[in-house]
């Protein structure tokens, strides 16, 4: 197996610059992801997981350009997806592709399923006509759909359904990479299963490489290789699945694990639920960025930032206190 | 195709992909939608085969000046003998002839205003939204007799004064459509993909966007209509083109004499821009059911 990184993300950050309030005043700026690095190898699963506002989604679409990242460096196979120009940029996009949460809005609804399916190997000017129309066929077959359905419309379709067209359409122009943003936060919990595991069929037949982006630690624990905790635009946890729920360390962490309902009785909590919200981007917390919401909260953690540490092997850690 | 029967509250929502077989049946289930595509079916079949059936030129003088209705003269003729049916039924091309061709020009300027400004956003749109207010601020009559009288009048000149002073109503519905429609995931979708913003600017956002578009142009067509029988009424028409609002400008003087000659033009300029109307509000009601509703 190649053990080079399919993706290696290096110190991503993307500030949104908001609108002036009054003329002289300065602009304010949403730090949505503020210096993230993860890597990711070929044929595994990455996953991203924080509560909502946490800057998930900001990573996927930073990492696919489709938000303009303010610096760092995000490398595809070696190319780094930043420095290409758009020309470069759009024939790179065969190579990686999206799939987003809600599959009511991310189809078009004025064309057919097949149309939807074939228009990356249309917009990529990817092989002839016939053969396109081959790839949708077989695409269809891939994930469960009947050719007949080919000429249906998206409104046609069960939410299930439809997701299964945009994983065709993300799967056509046979991509190395795929970002799955919440790809099954919008359904209803027997679908998901469905959708995870015909996911990961795919991801076995065809090596392929996810970025899987989720709130939900059972989706997360369920499909990933390797995980990250996100929280206010930075990774405050980033280890392999088993690490993750053996040695949790960040209380952050620890907080969200004992959010997964759980069947077991004899499983004591670990900690007190979260209280409150996520703090705004716009002014985030000095020092670490979690104390205003961490019940551990000693004086070093309202003044110095922490660093990621390796405290155990492949085990990264930024809190003062673990 | 059983969708439309028995609606959830969600379908009732507006999909632009519904078939074309259930907005025709929505459609012909307007009685006044209906009536108003009689009226035009009518008026059509008038400026196409009136002129075979009724050779009579209009200009020609055929009889004594102010001849009330009656058995020689259907509509009577107006003040220089000149036949009205014959001006009704030449003049429907020439105003259709106006109206769709006025509508035509107002979508190419106002489409191509609003889908610049609403896709690309920023300055683009900051500058031609305020070149649009300054057209919107002015009366909008006013400014077409002024671009008239500045030339002779023709009607190409007219048609194009007409687009001139009401493409804002279309720029500002497709920018707003444009707007709406970029934040949706699908349009994501496509930049993923690799799509150009010519792409989907065409063949993404403005399918998306063509139903309001489509009423708006029905209802552009009778405003256009309406501007040319005002700037004829006063005298700014082209005299060589028959159109009704002429007829009534050349006999308005005669008002008192001859009510004929003012009436049966003024009648048909108000059929025909009625029926447009209901249409236009048919069509409204089929494409975007939600609206009906409210």
């Amino acid at each position: 197996m190649n053990s080079q990184p399919v993706l290696k993300v290096e110190n991503l950050r993307t500030h949104f610059k908001l609108s002036k309030p009054h003329p002289f005043a300065e602009a304010p700026i949403v730090y949505a992801l503020d210096g993230v690095s993860f890597e990711i190898k070929r044929g595994k699963t990455f996953g991203l997981v924080g509560e909502s506002g946490c800057g998930k989604s900001t990573t996927a679409l930073s990492v696919l350009r489709l938000v303009e990242p303010t610096s760092g460096s995000v490398k595809l196979k070696g190319t780094d997806i930043c420095q290409l120009t758009r020309k470069e940029l759009r024939h790179s996009r065969r190579f990686m592709q999206i799939i987003f949460q809600d599959p009511y809005s991310s189809m078009n609804p004025r064309t057919t399923a097949g149309e939807i399916i074939r228009s990356p190997l249309k917009i990529l000017k990817i092989g002839t006509p016939q053969e396109q129309n081959d790839r949708v066929e077989e695409l269809i077959k891939l994930v469960g759909l009947r050719p007949e359905q080919r000429n249906l419309y998206p409104h046609q379709f069960s939410g299930g359904q439809r997701q299964r067209i945009c994983v065709a359409r993300a799967l056509a122009p046979n991509p190395d990479f795929i970002v799955c943003d919440e790809p099954v936060s919008a359904l209803d919990v027997a679908i998901q299963a469905q959708i995870l595991n015909l996911l990961m069929r795919l991801q076995r037949e065809f090596s392929l490489t996810y970025l899987f982006i989720s709130h939900d630690m059972a989706v997360i624990q369920h499909v990933c290789d390797h995980i990250a905790v996100m929280y206010l635009g930075k990774i405050v946890e980033k280890t392999n699945r088993r690490s993750l729920f053996l040695n949790v360390k960040h209380p952050y962490t620890k907080a969200l694990l004992s959010a997964v309902p759980t069947t077991d009785i004899k499983t004591k909590r670990s900690s007190a639920p979260l209280k409150g919200d996520v703090p705004s981007p716009m002014n985030p917390p000095s020092g670490c960025r979690f104390h205003t919401r961490c019940h551990l909260a000693e004086a070093c953690c309202f003044e110095e930032d922490p660093r990621l540490r390796e405290i155990l092997p492949d085990h990264w850690v930024a809190c003062h206190l673990a | 195709m059983s969708n439309t029967t028995n609606v959830t509250s969600m379908e009732v929502e507006y999909r632009p992909d519904r078939p074309l077989v259930e907005i025709w049946r929505m459609f012909f289930a307007n009685k006044a939608a209906v009536f108003g595509l009689v009226l035009w079916t009518l008026i059509i079949f008038t400026a196409f085969l009136g002129p075979v059936i009724y050779s009579t030129d209009p200009f020609d003088l055929v009889g004594a000046p102010m001849e009330p209705p009656g058995e020689e003269f259907l509509l009577g003729t107006d003040y220089l003998g000149r036949d009205i049916l014959a001006g009704i039924i030449h003049g429907a091309s020439v105003t259709l002839a106006i109206g769709f061709s006025a509508t035509i020009f107002t979508v190419i300027i106002g489409v191509t205003i609003g889908v610049l400004a609403g896709y690309y956003g920023g300055w683009v749109d900051t500058v031609l939204m305020r070149v649009t207010e300054f057209f919107q601020v002015l009366p909008a009559l006013l400014f077409a007799m002024v671009l008239v009288s500045l030339f002779t009048a023709s009607l190409y000149l007219i048609v194009l004064a007409i687009a001139v002073v009401t493409w804002t109503g279309i720029a500002r519905l497709t920018r707003a459509e444009f707007m709406k429609i970029k934040e949706r995931e699908f349009v994501l979708a496509e930049r993923a993909m690799g799509a150009r913003n010519t792409r989907i600017i065409w063949k993404v956002i403005l399918p998306n966007a063509l139903p309001p578009l489509i009423v708006t142009m029905a209802l552009g067509v009778g405003v256009a209509i309406l501007f040319e029988a005002a700037l004829s009424f006063l005298g700014l028409g082209d005299p060589n083109a028959y159109s009704w609002g002429y007829m009534i400008g050349s006999s308005r003087e005669y008002i008192w004499d001859s009510w004929w000659a003012v009436t049966f033009p003024g009648f048909a300029i108000f059929l025909t821009v009625l029926g447009i109307s209901l249409i236009g509000d048919g069509l409204n009601d089929a494409l975007n059911p939600k609206l009906r509703e409210l």
